[in-house]
């Protein structure tokens, strides 16, 4: 079955996360999907402004969403807009949910950006995870792994956004399965840890890196205590924090530090997809098969 | 009676922090809390009674807006957007809890950082 969607990339994955974009793409191609990048995307705006009146905050991602149905239209895509970034993909739902259950914040937003055409509201934001659940399917990927990552224990990272606010969320926020069960699909084992759903500190790295620092700490004693071999996660912001965090505490962490990838680059590996993967990458994946 | 940072709380997020009865979940499970000097229902407590100081807590920039309090609030009050509520009563007076020009190692973070940081701390 082919499919083409809309992708929406975001600044991160074009700048310190290239090797995401890369593995993704490689992953989909597996399957048949073909990503249509959004003509003239801007910056999601990343975080969303939760006041009921902030009208601003909104205008960036409802942008991206009106160019994102304009691309479909003229690509003849289905309105399925795909994101990679934790945090486009809660910006990007946030503005869409926004603007179907308050009319008259959308009636603002429409004159704000009376230079663009009407948004209708028919596309649906889904992220990696949700894309790979619900159109590809787990026992899809199970057939094609030609190379199941055994003997390895990886601890999914959530973080925050993708869980959170319910209304928007890609599983259940206390509960999530949706990473292991992807995780489980391509041979890997699934470590169970009480810190996978929570924050790992995000912006607060630009105001007090302390203070992160040690929120990281806690998540990876509680991952390691439990067994785990490496972290993953699909936010560029959780896994720099995750990284620079283990660095700084690795006194305190006794010199372990869990390798994080991004869950592409581990379903990329097992696909036989290393062309995809940059050469650091495909290093630790290996030296982690080997138990090094 | 609700009082007047009560009312304003209101009118920016639509929680009526009356609602809270103070059973200290939010401050239990707030990732941040080790770092604050109010938790969450302290802050809440505050707000009720109309203390204006709790306006220079650190806390409301602590809270990284994770929502874990929100999906776990008892009384379905969004936390989050209470904590939101009022830094944007501070952003809004251009009260700036820091100069993106005096952040160490600038060039490392990434811009997902940056762009977050700019948007949630500056006004």
């Amino acid at each position: 079955m082919y499919v083409r969607i809309i992708y929406y990339p975001g600044c991160t994955v074009k700048s310190t996360a290239m090797g995401y974009e890369k593995a993704t793409k490689a992953v989909l191609e597996e399957f048949d999907i073909e990503l249509i990048e959004v003509a003239n995307w801007t910056c999601c705006g990343v975080v969303y402004n939760l006041a009921i009146d902030s009208v601003v905050f909104t205008v960036a991602p409802l942008r991206n969403l009106i160019r994102a149905q304009e691309t479909a239209k003229i690509r003849e895509a289905e309105n399925i807009l795909l994101t990679i970034c934790s945090m486009c993909n809660h910006t990007l739902r946030q503005a869409d949910r926004r603007y179907r259950i308050d009319p008259d914040g959308a009636d603002r937003l429409r004159r704000y950006l009376d230079d663009e055409a009407e948004y209708e509201g028919k596309l649906r934001v889904m992220h990696l995870l949700e894309l790979l659940r619900d159109v590809v399917g787990y026992e899809n990927i199970r057939r094609k792994v030609k190379k199941p990552l055994k003997n390895v224990k990886a601890a999914a990272f959530y973080g925050c956004l993708l869980l959170r606010p319910r209304e928007v969320a890609v599983d259940d926020p206390e509960d999530p399965t949706i990473m292991e069960d992807i995780m489980l699909s391509i041979g890997i084992e699934p470590v169970d840890y009480p810190d996978r759903n929570e924050c790992c500190g995000s912006y607060g790295i630009v105001r007090d890196p302390e203070s992160m620092w040690e929120r990281v700490r806690e998540i990876a004693e509680s991952a390691i205590r439990m067994g785990a071999d490496m972290f993953v996660t699909t936010c560029p912001l959780c896994k720099f924090n995750l990284e620079e965090g283990q660095m700084k505490k690795s006194r305190e962490l006794k010199g372990k530090i869990l390798p994080v990838f991004y869950i592409s680059e581990l379903l990329a590996f097992s696909l036989g997809r290393m062309d995809s993967l940059d050469r650091e990458v495909l290093e630790k994946i290996e030296n982690l098969l080997r138990g090094d | 009676m609700a009082s007047r940072l009560a009312e304003k709380i209101f009118e920016l997020t639509g929680q009526d922090v009356y609602l809270c009865y103070l059973c200290g979940k939010c401050g239990a499970g707030c990732p941040m809390a080790s770092h604050m000097d109010l938790l969450p229902y302290q802050v809440i407590h505050l707000i009720q009674l109309g203390d204006e100081n709790v306006l220079n807590a650190e806390s409301i920039w602590y809270c990284a807006t994770c929502f874990t309090c929100s999906v776990r609030c008892p009384r379905n009050l969004d936390v989050a957007r209470i904590m939101e509520g009022l830094r944007v009563i501070r952003l809004r007076k251009r009260l700036d809890t820091i100069d993106l020009r005096k952040v160490k190692d600038i060039e490392t973070l990434p811009p997902i950082a940056l762009v977050a940081a700019g948007r949630k701390f500056t006004g």
